[in-house]
């Protein structure tokens, strides 16, 4: 009786027991670029529209921003044979392992779920732009007149309520899809050996190597040829530097002056203030 | 077995502590948020935009009629839940977010600067009284060197691609009645 109670109730709770690393899989293969995903993440998160003008390409905005959470790029590349190629992708957040944002962020504000996805906490965000400058893919951007870094949230409200993210349930082409990691990483690469049997010899998948994210993009071209994709996306210098050396060794500075005073304590004991102590200076 | 007084209330104790820990404990560790959507009305569309007829779920709050979400309807035949960009931001068009969205016809007369707003039926009237004036008037039997074309060449038609089959079927209907020659369309412009 009382574990059929305490069941009904959990059912407020939505805990998932084994929660399973959540991943979007897009197709740069399969993308007609029209942009559906744009709009829907726009009209979901109630995004305002920017004021934006003709900068020569079908891209619009020219980049991501407090109030653009994720955008179709139309870059431009000449292939061998002189014409010309047109690469749609992709950019939002990666939702990657280890976030280096995520990292620096003083505050705690950028919070990584169990579920891998990595979401800005506005009530914790004080606004330094930590997030901004480590994040490899140039994602969180600040919003100067709110102080507070926005991004791609995965759209947790969504997906811990059984929906897709708005971008993947509006995508008419099935370029972009959600599910569990480990599946849409084998779906990832049995498309790159496809590509590559049917003529894209540099097609590859992106955040399934030494660097693994919660977006996994499958390009038909390397990576080199896209405006704004690392081709070795690595964690940033300073913040390896800090997470693995000077934090461990705060740690055991911490620690160790912590067992040090225990040690004083026990072989010294507590310093004694008391009023004996100028007499016996005064007996000196 | 009989329930004892004082059984009946280490059983109520009991549970009211693990019911207690069970609503209180596990959503603070889950963090899980409410979907805005959660007590909006639901109301099923279709696009308006284009004649592929994508189905649309319009989420609005109901006393206030505020559209909150519209997105693609993942169980219409046609679209499965997706949605191009236009139809994606189609919120934008709905009354409560669109101030400008006229809700009245509105007339200029000619020669006038300014438009005012007219009734319904004294604009379908007029629509209709100038079609006739118009079609009598540029009316052709015969062309010149005598062969019989019964045409109207003083109206010409301008479909539009939000017009469904059943809707262009109509609408060249009518057409053909009135004796118009050049019926056009948005998509070969």
């Amino acid at each position: 009786m009382i574990t059929s109670a305490m069941n009904n109730n959990s059912n407020l709770a939505l805990v998932d027991v084994n929660i399973k690393r959540k991943a979007m899989l897009y197709d740069a293969s399969k993308c007609t670029a029209c942009r559906g995903c744009q709009g829907a993440c726009k009209q979901w998160h109630d995004l305002p529209a920017e004021k934006t003008h003709n900068w020569g390409s079908y891209q619009n905005p020219k980049d991501l921003s407090p109030k653009t959470w994720l955008i179709i790029r139309f870059d431009e590349h000449v292939d061998d044979r002189g014409y010309p190629v047109w690469l749609f992708n992709r950019q939002s957040c990666f939702h990657c392992d280890n976030p280096d944002c995520s990292a620096v962020c003083p505050t705690g504000a950028m919070t990584v779920r169990d579920d891998g996805v990595v979401f800005v906490n506005h009530e914790l965000c004080i606004g330094c732009g930590n997030c901004a400058d480590a994040c490899p893919f140039g994602v969180p951007h600040i919003d100067k007149e709110t102080e507070k870094s926005y991004k791609c949230n995965f759209c947790i409200d969504r997906i811990d309520n059984g929906l897709a993210p708005a971008c993947v349930s509006a995508c008419p082409t099935g370029a972009l899809k959600y599910g569990e990691r480990e599946e849409l990483e084998k779906e990832a690469l049995e498309r790159v050996k496809k590509l590559k049997e049917m003529g894209f010899t540099e097609a590859n998948a992106y955040g399934v190597g030494d660097y693994k994210t919660g977006v996994i993009l499958v390009l038909p071209f390397s990576p080199e040829k896209y405006s704004w994709i690392p081709p070795k996306p690595q964690h940033t210098k300073p913040v390896v530097w800090w997470k693995e050396i000077l934090s461990p060794l705060g740690a055991i500075a911490i620690g160790a002056s912590a067992l040090g005073a225990l040690f004083h304590y026990v072989t010294i004991g507590p310093k004694r203030v008391e009023e004996a102590l100028p007499e016996e200076e005064e007996e000196k | 077995m009989g329930i004892t007084r004082r059984n009946f209330l280490k059983a109520t104790g009991v549970f009211t502590a693990a019911a207690t820990l069970g609503i209180n404990l596990k959503p603070a560790k889950a963090k899980a948020e409410e979907l805005k959507i959660t007590k909006a009305r639901e109301t099923k569309t279709i696009c308006p935009y284009c004649a592929v007829g994508c189905g649309m779920l319009v989420h609005s709050i109901p006393h206030t009629n505020k559209v909150i979400n519209l997105e693609g309807d993942p169980d219409h035949v046609i679209n499965r839940g997706a949605l191009c960009a236009k139809g994606a931001t189609l919120r934008q068009l709905a009354g409560s977010e669109n101030r400008r969205r006229l809700t009245k016809p509105l007339y200029r007369a000619p020669g006038s600067s300014e438009w005012r707003e007219v009734s319904w039926d004294w604009a379908i009237e007029q629509i209709a009284r100038r079609v006739k004036e118009t079609r009598d008037r540029t009316f052709i039997t015969r062309k010149p060197n005598g062969n019989v074309v019964n045409r109207c060449e003083g109206i010409a038609s301008l479909g539009s691609a939000a017009l469904d089959n059943e809707e262009c079927y109509l609408l060249v209907k009518m057409l053909r009645a009135l004796g118009i020659v050049y019926l056009e369309h948005q998509a070969r412009i």
